[in-house]
């Protein structure tokens, strides 16, 4: 096994999460505890004393974007925050998808491949929208329109690393600020839907808008396409095949399993019609990878609880992209 | 009207000399008494216009106009002389200016004494006035000074004015109970939110109101809903009521003067409108106070008469006054109708002794037209029959008064019902009533029948007596004794209590102080009945006693133990019977492990090793949901008597046994996920395993086994880890405490999996690559399989450009990707072995760009 590989990541100005506004860290503002009453105020982080208000007291720890007017979390401003946006057409998995990667890693299920890996949803929008999607996900299949605010999570992969900060942005086309601050993009694709890109030229030429890049730029975000609802489609494939292999039990992202199912993934997408798809990523983005999952799994038995299968790689791969995982070249397989 | 000097009148002239001068003359006023006037000069004329009136006014009444009124012109003619000197002497003509004046000032005040704020009088009036002066002032003066208050001769508006009708006294006195001031008022208060509109509906909705409600206000509320009932029914029926009612107020208001009438009657135009009178309310205040102030008012005596009954009234007031045409046909009718009902009391009076019932119809027919003492004494000497029969009976705590319908058939029959001295109900054309008297005391009830109003014959019931039981009654049990308590009714003075033995032998038991007893005389585990009876004073010394309350009793002896419990089950439920035991519940408990007790006899509260309480039943019967159960099958029966309780012997649910049903197997690699259907009763599995055969059981020695629970299953599934090659069986039965259902079987395969690898040859055999099939094992037939762009899926999904025969060389074949294939080529070796599946370590290397 090599040894892992580390990408360091760089400080920079956060973008608000709500109207995307880059502020200094410092220029944030923040809010009197409820305990100054009606004399409570806002005030900028710089002019805090010691950690305390201007009334000489702790004040509430989440800051307050001077531009919008927003709370956002500490973690989120002092943290190195990541913007994942998610898209997708309407329908084709995108919230399920999201809401189950982050339950699936804050319930501990990874514990296995990354031992005291911990997920926690920041402030309380993002507590709110998790509950309704962990809701969504455990109790019915059916879908619904998300809002527009971002879901904040807090990922430390081992119990003392550094905390990755991420916005995820769920919505069927990307706004254009969000695109502009991206630091990933996954695109949901549904099998056996309509044949044709699945709208990668319409994402690609948004994100150079939003970036101000030449029409034929080559896009360096990752890009991560992910075919959901696998658990339709399982009867079609060959038993041997990568997308019904277990997961390589390894403390990374393993690149030789990802480029197993991202080939076996793309030549299922040129069979289904989705040739253009592949051939739009390829084109656009100078870093993407195709994954196959399934957040509810086949549920027709009548159990209560669903059974996610590859949800986590998008964002392991993402992860191991913006180097807070490590990667490893080869795969570790369980004994057989 | 001014004086002015016009020496030669024109036509318009004469005739106003004619209403000013000659006409007053004529009717008596004398000319001296405002010579101005006759002279047609001003009050502060000349002597120069003095000397040309006195030429030119005594030619005019020469002309051939004037000629005609002989009796005025001659008494001008005689008066001419005075006249003269009295205008020619500037003295005695200022003396006469001052008596004009003078005269002025006192009709002015005579005038505003009959105005008192009003805007004119009528012409009856004036001529009234004048009249009544004899002379002393003429018509002109009467309207100057109604002009000099600013008033007019005006005729008032016509109104239909309604007699006062027994309805409308009748609505006046219950408004009167009520504490409203008018019939207006509360209809716009309770029955309608918009003035007049009033409707059936909301008069049955306020009638259904009140019903639920009792009292003097609640009855005169009634009547006046039963009037207006009645007004509704008739048309203009409502509007006359309102009429009568609203006129009245307004004359009234007369007392008060003028402006109190125009203001009352411009107050409410709705009220107006709803009356049926003039929208303007000038008009209205105007007509009214003329009404009061200026006219005779016979009309309405004759009308009030005729409202009232008293036809021979009504026909005086026609009598003594000179009638024109229309009111003589009146007259004449209203005697004929007179000398009809009279003959027709004179043959009731002849009928009372043989046919009383006809006698009493025929006094009541002349009574529905007129108003005579005569009929009310004639209806006295002929009333009706008493009822045939009066029971009274005791019903829960009231009497139940019944009697039969009198026989009796004129008029409208009503019944007065009485307890001794008391009326308890009048007018009543009910058959029955309840009645609470006094309590203990013999009663009995009269019960007269009324005709009309007029007292008839009474009947009478036997003697009753009310008494009531005592309330509260309750009886407790101790080991030893059995204790009752209860209140007394009022009115009690106590009770007594006889216990009856099942052998039927009775015993008294003594109470304390009336309200309870202790009795110890009993035996254990016998039942007795208690007879408590309330006791009463009565009459004469002579206690009565209630009929008394039958309560049971016992002393509990030792629990005794349900032996026969038995358990079946029907859907979702568990159904249990025993023979049940009187008196004493019994309690169903589940052990919390399943284990139950040894039946025994212990203090009830440690009857808790039983288990929990899922049921208590004292009729031999429970059902159970299953869900209650939560997964235990033992059921243990506790009878409890007092502080001890019985255990007894524990009977067991037995739930069928039967297959999961769609039992599926999900291979991924090495896992595999099985998935089935839950038979309604399981709630455990037992899931075993093995290679390469089916399990013969589901304690199949050679098989692997785990038991997995319902909840278990729905939460994370059964997953198997299952990684050798080859046919992997798999078996599922349910099983219940030892138990095993049919088992149910499924097989999944795990294809051996063969490494190979692909890699570049050496850099002289440029554009070669080798595959090496690696592992112990006998590698399968292998096709090497090119596509352009995307991986191949399947053998046929591309160019086939290698094949490996099975016993083919384990040493690395060369070969080479076709030229005409576009880069980047994807290789895939696919084995033509259906057991063995082919993987390589590194598929990024499977890429030829």
């Amino acid at each position: 096994m090599r040894a892992p590989t580390w990408n360091v990541p760089t400080r920079r100005v956060p973008a608000c999460p709500y109207c995307h506004t880059r502020t200094p860290a410092k220029a944030y503002l923040r809010q009197c505890a409820s305990r100054c009453g009606e004399t409570a105020i806002e005030f900028p982080v710089s002019a805090a004393r010691k950690g305390e208000c201007p009334h000489g007291r702790a004040p509430m720890a989440r800051r307050v974007c001077p531009a919008c007017g927003q709370a956002v979390p500490r973690e989120y401003v002092e943290g190195h925050p990541k913007v994942v946006v998610v898209v997708g057409a309407e329908g084709s998995g995108k919230s399920t998808w999201l809401a189950s990667v982050i339950r699936r890693v804050a319930k501990g299920h990874l514990d296995d491949r990354f031992p005291g890996m911990s997920l926690d949803v920041l402030g309380e929008k993002s507590r709110l929208r998790h509950e309704r999607d962990r809701v969504l996900v455990a109790e019915t299949v059916l879908h619904r329109t998300t809002g527009p605010e971002p879901l904040l999570v807090s990922l430390r992969v081992r119990p003392r690393a550094r905390a990755v900060v991420i916005a995820f942005h769920d919505s069927a086309d990307g706004t254009a600020e969000s695109l502009a601050h991206a630091d990933g993009l996954v695109l949901a694709v549904e099998p056996r839907t309509m044949p044709g890109d699945a709208g990668i030229a319409r994402l690609a030429d948004a994100v150079r808008a939003a970036r101000g890049l030449r029409p034929d730029h080559r896009i360096s975000l990752p890009l991560a396409v992910v075919l959901t609802k696998l658990d339709t489609v399982w009867d079609m494939l060959d038993p041997g095949s990568p997308l019904l292999r277990t997961v390589p039990r390894t403390a990374g992202y393993a690149v030789s399993d990802g480029v197993d199912v991202h080939h076996e993934t793309a030549a299922w997408l040129g069979r289904w019609g989705k040739a253009d798809l592949i051939r739009g990523a390829h084109t656009a983005f100078r870093r993407h990878r195709c994954f196959a999952a399934t957040a509810l799994g086949d549920r027709a038995d009548g159990r209560r609880e669903p059974v996610p299968y590859r949800v986590e790689d998008p964002l392991l791969w993402l992860l191991a992209e913006f180097g807070a995982l490590p990667t490893f070249r080869g795969a570790e397989r369980t004994s057989s | 009207m001014a004086e002015t000097d016009l020496p030669g009148l024109r036509e318009a002239d004469v005739r106003a000399y004619l209403d000013e001068v000659i006409t007053p003359v004529e009717t008596g006023w004398a000319p001296h008494r405002n010579l101005f006037r006759v002279y047609r000069l001003p009050a502060d004329c000349t002597a120069d216009e003095v000397d040309s009136a006195l030429t030119s006014i005594p030619a005019l009444w020469g002309t051939t106009e004037l000629r005609e009124h002989t009796r005025a012109v001659e008494r001008l003619r005689r008066g001419h002389p005075i006249a003269a000197r009295t205008l020619g002497d500037p003295r005695e003509r200022s003396v006469h200016r001052t008596a004009v004046a003078a005269e002025r000032t006192a009709l002015a005040k005579v005038v505003d004494q009959f105005l008192r704020s009003a805007p004119g009088m009528p012409a009856a009036a004036v001529t009234a006035l004048v009249r009544q002066s004899a002379g002393r002032w003429s018509r002109p003066d009467v309207l100057a000074a109604l002009e000099q208050h600013r008033a007019v001769e005006r005729e008032p508006t016509s109104l239909d004015i309604p007699p006062d009708t027994p309805q409308s006294r009748r609505i006046t006195d219950a408004l009167a109970d009520l504490g409203i001031p008018s019939l207006w008022e509360y209809l716009t208060r309770n029955l309608s939110s918009a003035g007049p509109d009033v409707h059936a509906d909301a008069l049955r909705r306020r009638r259904v109101h009140l019903r639920t409600r009792r009292g003097a206000g609640v009855e005169a509320e009634v009547t006046v809903l039963k009037i207006v009932e009645q007004a509704l029914e008739e048309p203009e029926g409502l509007s006359q009521l309102l009429r009568h009612e609203f006129l009245t107020e307004l004359s009234v208001a007369v007392l008060l003067g003028y402006q109190e009438v125009s203001f009352l009657a411009a107050a409410e135009p709705q009220r107006s409108v709803a009356s049926g009178l003039p929208r303007d309310p000038d008009t209205l205040a105007y007509a009214v106070w003329c009404r009061r102030t200026h006219r005779s008012d016979w009309e309405s005596d004759y009308r009030q008469a005729v409202a009232d009954g008293r036809l021979h009234a009504a026909l005086g007031v026609l009598s003594s006054r000179q009638l024109t045409g229309d009111w003589e046909r009146v007259r004449d009718a209203l005697a004929a109708t007179v000398d009809r009902l009279a003959a027709d009391l004179t043959a009731a009076r002849e009928l009372e002794d043989t046919a009383p019932e006809d006698a009493a119809a025929r006094y009541l027919a002349a009574g529905r037209e007129l108003t005579d003492p005569a009929i009310t004494s004639g209806l006295h000497r002929c009333p009706a029959m008493a009822p045939a029969e009066v029971s009274a009976q005791v019903h829960h705590d009231a009497i139940v008064v019944t009697w039969q319908e009198s026989t009796s058939t004129a008029g409208r029959l009503t019944y007065r019902v009485s307890r001794g001295g008391t009326v308890i109900a009048d007018d009543t054309d009910a058959l029955a009533l309840s009645d609470v008297p006094p309590f203990g005391v013999p009663t009995s009830y009269t019960v007269q029948t009324l005709r009309n109003g007029v007292p008839g014959g009474t009947a009478h019931s036997g003697e009753v007596v009310l008494a009531p039981e005592v309330l509260d009654l309750v009886v407790e049990s101790t080991m030893l004794s059995v204790h009752g308590r209860w209140r007394l009714p009022p009115g009690a003075v106590g009770a007594s209590v006889t216990r009856i033995a099942p052998s039927g032998d009775t015993a008294e038991i003594t109470t304390l102080d009336g309200t309870g007893f202790d009795d110890t005389a009993v035996l254990p585990g016998v039942q007795y009945r208690y007879l408590v009876r309330a006791r009463y004073p009565g009459r004469a010394g002579e206690p009565e006693d209630s009929a008394g309350l039958t309560v049971h009793g016992e002393c509990p002896g030792n629990p005794r133990q349900v032996d026969d419990l038995r358990a079946g089950l029907s859907g979702d439920t568990v159904e249990l019977t025993w023979t049940r035991q009187s008196g004493t519940p019994l309690v169903i408990r589940v052990p919390h492990d399943g284990v139950a007790p040894a039946p025994q006899v212990l203090r009830a509260a440690d009857a808790v090793v039983a288990g929990r309480v899922v049921a208590v039943s004292d009729t031999g019967r429970a059902s159970v949901p299953l869900s209650d159960l939560a997964g235990q099958r033992v059921l243990v029966p506790v009878s409890v008597s007092g502080p001890l309780a019985a255990i007894g012997p524990a009977t067991r649910v037995t739930p069928p046994l039967e297959p999961v049903s769609g039992l599926h197997a999900r291979r991924f690699g090495p896992q595999v996920v099985l998935t089935w259907q839950w038979p309604m009763w399981a709630t455990d599995v037992r899931v075993v395993w093995r290679l390469d055969g089916p399990p013969s059981g589901p304690l199949d020695p050679q098989a692997t086994a785990f038991e997995i629970s319902r909840s278990a299953y729905a939460g994370r599934g059964a997953r198997i880890t299952a990684t050798l090659p080859g046919e992997h069986w798999f078996g599922v039965s349910v099983v219940d405490s030892g138990r095993f259902g049919p088992m149910v079987t499924v097989c999944s395969t795990r294809l051996r999996e063969v490494r190979y690898s692909v890699r570049r040859a050496a850099w002289w055999r440029r554009g070669e690559l080798l595959v090496t099939v690696h592992g112990p094992e006998p590698a399968p037939d292998i096709a090497v399989v090119a596509k352009s762009g995307s991986r191949p899926l399947t053998p046929e999904d591309g160019v086939e450009v290698l094949r490996l025969p099975a016993l083919g060389p384990s040493e690395p074949v060369r070969f080479r990707v076709p030229r005409h294939l576009r880069r980047p080529v994807f290789l895939r070796a696919f084995s033509l072995d259906e057991t063995v599946a082919l993987t390589h370590p590194a598929p990024h290397l499977l890429v030829v760009p």
